[in-house]
């Protein structure tokens, strides 16, 4: 910290609370839950994607938690981040709202022969692509990780090129897969050495 | 340090008056990082200030005898946790001692 910066506040606070950003986890997951994806596809077992989303997701949010706090320290923020963490997360759950309904609509696409369900049919990922391509724009929005915005852009480019040239379905999802894998395991080691795992307990504790 | 703003005879505020328990840049990363967060462990302080755990310690021990920070324990996902936090005393020496330090840096002949 220079000295420039020792009494500017919000600055502090918000290099603070994004350090916890920094661990390279949720880029891990992304690029996982990709790869996942790209492999259930081509096995042809797309229907059961979600599951792993289900499976992966509360295992990250509690590694995360023994990871990055026995690395980082733990702190409770102001009650203003709180109330802005609250809102974020109903902003998330209206955006994943939104996006189980479209799911039931693409659904649908498949169980019949009208002319919506087939033009849905003609755009094969590209719908996904782009409600994907949302949640993590929005997420990187929201949390201020602005690394997420740049991996929306990826999946858009990726999705659309994959809708231009007709390529395999499953490499729409292992090439940004692979991608975010790289990142998240690369800040993850920078992490890990930056801030190593303190073995020696606080001076504080014994009081 | 005198809790009260004096000013010399030209009006301009007084440097004497500047809390040399703030002031001192060790301490003054301390303040400013609790001065952001409700309470923060040993840990998160040493990470954010970069200072050694000695150091800190020493820091911390010189602030909690000025009644400027507080121990306090608590369960945090039913793991009990030492948390440090700003008293309201140390959280009014730390906004006073920022509205001093601009008074002074406003207040230099160009």
């Amino acid at each position: 910290m220079t000295d420039e910066t020792a009494v500017d506040p919000q600055q502090i606070e918000r290099r603070a609370y994004m350090a916890y950003h920094r661990d390279g986890l949720w880029d891990i997951f992304l690029g996982l839950i990709f790869i996942i994806y790209g492999i259930m596809i081509q096995v042809d077992q797309a229907a059961y994607m979600a599951i792993w989303f289900v499976i992966l997701l509360p295992a990250i949010v509690k590694y995360k938690k023994s990871f990055t706090q026995k690395r980082l320290g733990y702190a409770r923020f102001s009650e203003k981040r709180e109330q802005k963490e609250k809102k974020n997360r109903v902003a998330l759950t209206i955006l994943l709202s939104f996006t189980l309904a479209l799911g039931i609509i693409a659904f649908y696409a498949f169980t019949g022969d009208a002319g919506w369900q087939r033009w849905l049919r003609s755009l094969r990922l590209l719908p996904f692509g782009g409600v994907v391509t949302l949640i993590v724009a929005a997420l990187g929005l929201l949390y201020g990780m602005y690394r997420l915005v740049l991996y929306a852009g990826i999946i858009l480019a990726v999705f659309l090129a994959g809708h231009l040239f007709n390529a395999d379905p499953a490499a729409c999802f292992l090439l940004p897969g692979a991608v975010f894998l790289v990142v998240g395991l690369i800040l993850m080691i920078r992490f890990m050495k930056k801030y190593p795992r303190s073995k020696e307990t606080s001076p504080y504790d014994a009081r | 340090m005198t809790p009260g703003k004096k000013r010399d005879g030209g009006g301009n505020f007084s440097a004497t008056e500047i809390d040399r328990i703030v002031h001192e840049p060790a301490r003054l990363k301390i303040l400013a990082c609790l001065a952001v967060v409700r309470s923060a462990d040993f840990l998160f302080l040493e990470r954010q200030t970069g200072l050694t755990r000695g150091n800190l310690s020493s820091h911390l021990n010189r602030l909690e005898t000025a009644g400027y920070v507080e121990i306090h324990k608590e369960f945090v996902d039913k793991i009990p946790r030492t948390l440090l936090r700003l008293t309201r005393r140390g959280r009014l020496a730390f906004d006073k001692y920022r509205h001093n330090m601009k008074q002074v840096l406003d207040d230099r002949p160009d």
